[in-house]
């Protein structure tokens, strides 16, 4: 039957059977920014050093983005909440990863995956990896502490699990929605805890960030947090990926679809990550810390 | 017509455009990229942290909320206590004084005292006014005691240590909060706090009315009302300005306490505290930051009388009363590295005193400049080495350095060893410098060619006083005990004092009850010591262990005038505060206190004050009303009800106050 089809037809078949791998490398990647300068520029020209040379990344605004323009790109690549947010609405069938967005209920909620061709690379860092840091920094003495607004959300459930299975003691800070922040954490921290800050709007913003700072610190409580600029607010140290770290790990993924198709995983955490220690307030706390090196090499 | 469409369309235009935008723009509750990587304003610049103990070229001891909380204070010259060394003590229920291993007189305060940053003490007498501060006890988030020759760091006046009252962040009291304290002797207090925040903008304003009877057998009740308000705008990522007002309007009771001023009538004063004060922190990218401090401080004490002295002089209006005014620039620039911490400043201090009994015709401002540096060393892993130098001009002291120079070492992460040495000195306040004493008494003329006219000089400038001075050596160990939560401090020192400054009596037979006199100078003394702070943590138990052990010898007197400064420090000194946490929202606290025998040379002169011993008792319990959180607080001072018997009857007899707070 194959050898009686006309030979374009013949072609066309064996086209459809090769790798998918051939249908990316012949398309170029559609990269979907969420605004146009600061970080998103910066993600974009990392992604562009880092991937396959043979790639070709066209770089459009989320706000430019319609059906034709998705439709023309069989690999889309969105950067950021709003650009991730505004792609999965047009449930493309196409390949997409969603780079450089939050692991949280949230999120997920808002950016659906539509098929098995979505990827997901967040900004977060694994939870085990705080687990571990803290570990470094306090081997025995002290309990983790974490706030949330919710006792039943996902990453409560995961520190308190890990922190269970590492020993580690362990409460949770229940904060209402609209309570007062600067009262709770100053009426529940004491100084044998450290105070594990993981993202969460609601609880640690630029209105808050001053009340929780101060109040641990007056309590003697240091702060592992989730952003060097955290950090440089005055928690005691950071863990964190930058933008190129994140980058990186998405040109990664591009290159492996690119050259071996469809991935079985689907939702990636950067590999590479970042130590920030403020020793300011390390000296001030009386805590002894390792280097920036040392404490990563320990983690990784 | 035209312009009403025009008026309709953007009004409709104005409802409709922010939503638009907001409909773009996540919810504030979604995360999104942009929470991991915008900047948090900076909180704890440099300027705000604590230096490490095991860093800091002198013994430091931090009073915490905590202890705040716990010890059941009230005046907050009380809260010293808690620090090895220090002496408080009362020459009336009002008029409070605390010194550092001694205790000459209540004037004279030979610390420096700051709130915020603010130098507190009055130009005049160099008189240390706790009761007239602008602030109450809720006010402040931790004092910072340090215990040892300063002026390199603080300037004259520093010069046995500082007392550094820091008071809470707008942004910590968010909310109302009600507190009522009602006791036995007339304690009646109240307080009322609100704080917000506007934007960038955090503030809190106290309101505080506190009255008690003051001692049993004394005419010393006190009568205040505060305010106090403090605003912290950031500005900018790295900007922050704070400003600050205070006013503390009191009226005291005043008698003559038992002899020591028989033309002294009861009657009362009041006293007027107003200060403003405004600060700018820049903390640069890497670090560095700088500091801009402008405050006012101002003290109207109107405390005039009618003095009853001896036939045939009568009765002659007295005022002791002044007013002063400081007004105070100061600019500290800050820099780090990995091996170093320099801090380079200035300062340009103008005091104006008005007297018009205690520097009768005399309008003298004293101008104070002075430029310092210090810097922490890290010589190696072990070895940091501090350096301090601050030169000093002022009208009244003339040009001093003082110097500092202190090495730590950290045997190990645990164990950190420190000898330093030190120089401070004191200048003369406006009152040593410049006395000239005068009253009027009407009838001086009869009794001879002695007093000529109405106007008698009784304390006269007859020398241009020096700057006291302090040589000090200290050897320090601070460590901790295999990290478990037992933290010791312990520090042996010798000081040799000079140039002490005093009042001396002009014998003149027929004067009128207060004797005559002038500033003179010279005497000296050795003070040796040691002092030990334990404290551990055990579950729910904290632990606070103060001692200190004192000597003054070697005294050289200037004068043949009998000094006592031998007895003027305690041998023992012994603090001991306990906090519990029962678990149940319920803490309690002991705090007992001991003070040798020793004398307060200028009111109790001659009089050897026994041993005091006091225990304070506290019980709080935490709990919502109406959804609101509460606390009510029981509070046992003097338990043991310990009565030592002086001249001026200063003795808490066992009291107890309860204390119910509201937050809402």
């Amino acid at each position: 039957m194959l050898f009686s089809l006309p030979l374009f037809a013949k072609l066309g078949f064996f086209c459809l059977f090769i790798t998918p791998a051939l249908s990316y490398s012949q398309e170029s990647v559609l990269v979907v920014t969420s605004s146009q300068g600061g970080i998103y520029q910066d993600f974009y020209a990392t992604l562009k050093n880092e991937s396959n040379k043979k790639t070709s990344l066209s770089q459009v605004n989320f706000s430019d983005v319609d059906n034709k323009i998705l439709d023309n790109h069989k690999l889309i690549v969105s950067i950021g909440y709003k650009a991730a947010k505004a792609i999965s609405k047009y449930e493309t069938q196409n390949t997409v990863i969603h780079s450089l967005i939050p692991d949280n209920e949230s999120s997920h909620n808002n950016i659906p995956c539509m098929n098995n061709n979505c990827y997901k690379v967040y900004i977060n860092q694994p939870t085990n990896r705080y687990i571990k840091l803290f570990k470094k920094l306090f081997p025995t003495g002290k309990k983790l502490v974490l706030a949330t607004i919710n006792t039943n959300s996902k990453i409560s459930k995961q520190v308190k699990s890990i922190s269970e299975k590492n020993n580690i003691p362990y409460k949770e800070i229940y904060i209402q929605k609209d309570s007062n922040i600067s009262r709770i954490f100053t009426s529940k921290l004491n100084n044998s805890d450290v105070l594990l800050a993981l993202p969460n709007p609601e609880i640690y913003n630029a209105n808050n960030a001053k009340s929780i700072i101060l109040s641990s610190y007056h309590a003697n409580v240091p702060i592992i947090a989730y952003s060097k600029s955290f950090t440089k607010a005055g928690a005691l140290i950071s863990l964190y990926s930058s933008i190129d770290d994140i980058a990186e790990k998405t040109a990664n993924i591009i290159n492996s679809i690119i050259i071996d198709g469809p991935q079985r995983q689907k939702e990636y955490y950067p590999d590479n990550f970042t130590i920030e220690i403020n020793s300011a307030v390390a000296r001030s706390l009386n805590i002894e810390i390792d280097t920036k090196s040392a404490i990563k090499r320990k983690i990784k | 017509m035209f312009y009403k469409s025009i008026l309709i369309t953007l009004t409709i235009i104005t409802q409709i455009l922010p939503n638009t935008a907001l409909a773009e723009e996540p919810t504030t509750s979604q995360l999104t990229e942009s929470d991991f990587f915008n900047d948090f304003p900076v909180v704890l610049s440099a300027t705000r942290l604590k230096q490490s103990k095991n860093n800091s070229p002198t013994a430091t001891t931090i009073i915490d909320r905590d202890m705040i909380e716990a010890s059941g204070f009230t005046e907050i010259v009380d809260l010293l206590r808690l620090a090895p060394g220090m002496l408080v003590n009362y020459d009336s229920g009002h008029v409070a004084n605390a010194g550092y291993q001694f205790l000459l007189d209540r004037y004279r305060v030979r610390l420096q005292v700051l709130v915020d940053g603010m130098s507190v003490y009055t130009p005049l007498l160099g008189e240390m006014p706790w009761t007239q501060l602008g602030l109450t006890v809720d006010d402040i988030e931790r004092i910072e005691v340090i215990r040892g020759p300063s002026s390199a760091s603080y300037g004259p006046n520093a010069m046995t240590g500082v007392i550094s009252i820091i008071t809470r962040h707008a942004v910590l009291d968010k909310g109302s909060k009600f507190k009522v304290n009602q006791g036995v002797n007339g304690r009646s207090e109240q307080y009322f706090t609100i704080g917000d925040t506007k934007g960038d903008f955090d503030y809190r304003l106290s309101l505080a009315k506190r009255k008690d009877d003051g001692f049993k057998r004394r005419y010393d009740s006190k009568d205040l009302s505060i305010v106090n308000f403090r605003g912290d705008y950031q500005a900018t990522n790295n900007d922050e300005i704070t400003f600050s007002f205070s006013n503390n309007s009191g009226i005291y009771q005043e008698d003559a306490s038992d002899g020591l001023n028989d033309s002294m009538p009861e009657h009362t004063k009041s006293v007027k505290q107003l200060s403003l004060q405004s600060k700018w922190v820049h903390s640069f990218s890497d670090g560095d930051n700088f500091t801009l401090n402008y405050y006012q401080q101002n003290y109207n004490d109107n405390n005039t009388y009618l003095g009853a002295f001896d036939a045939p002089f009568g009765n002659a209006p007295i005022d002791e009363g002044a007013k002063t005014k400081r007004n105070n620039i100061e600019f500290t620039y800050t820099t780090y590295s990995d091996w170093y911490k320099l801090t380079l400043g200035a300062l340009y201090r103008k005091d104006k005193t008005l007297s018009s009994q205690f520097l009768y015709n005399i309008n003298k401002d004293i101008i104070t400049r002075q430029l310092f540096t210090n810097a922490e060393l890290h010589l190696n892993e072990k070895n940091i080495l501090n350096i301090g130098l601050l030169h000093d001009n002022n009208d009244t002291g003339g040009t001093t350095l003082a110097p500092r120079i202190a090495l730590n070492h950290h045997i190990n992460k645990n164990h950190t060893t420190r000898i330093s040495y030190s120089e401070s000195t004191r200048s003369p306040f406006a009152l040593e410098e410049y006395t000239n004493r005068v009253i009027n008494l009407p009838n001086a003329s009869t009794v001879g060619p002695l007093y000529p006219g109405y106007d008698i000089t009784y304390w006269e400038d007859l020398y241009d006083l020096e700057p006291e001075r302090i040589k000090s050596f200290d050897i320090g160990y601070i460590g901790k005990l295999n990290n478990t939560p037992t933290e010791i401090d312990i520090r042996f020192y010798k000081s040799q004092l000079s140039n002490i400054i005093y009042l001396k009596d002009i014998e003149v037979g027929g004067f009128p009850t207060i004797v005559p006199g002038y500033y003179s100078q010279g005497d000296a003394f050795n003070i040796t010591g040691f002092e030990a702070t334990l404290s551990h943590k055990f579950k729910n138990t904290k632990v606070i262990l103060n001692y200190a052990k004192t000597k003054i010898d070697e005294v050289k007197l200037a004068s043949e005038v009998k000094s006592g400064y031998e007895t003027g420090a305690p041998e023992n000194i012994i603090s001991l505060l306990i906090i519990h946490d029962f678990n149940n929202k319920i803490k309690g606290s002991a705090g007992y206190y001991h003070t040798g025998s020793y004398q307060q040379l200028c009111c109790e002169s001659g009089d050897l004050q026994a041993p005091r011993n006091r225990l304070d008792l506290t019980l709080t319990k935490s709990f919502k009303l109406a959804g609101y959180n509460s606390k009510i607080k029981f509070v046992l001072q003097n338990a043991t009800n310990d009565k030592v018997e002086t001249r001026l009857y200063n003795n808490y007899d066992r009291q107890g106050y309860i204390s119910f707070s509201l937050e809402l």
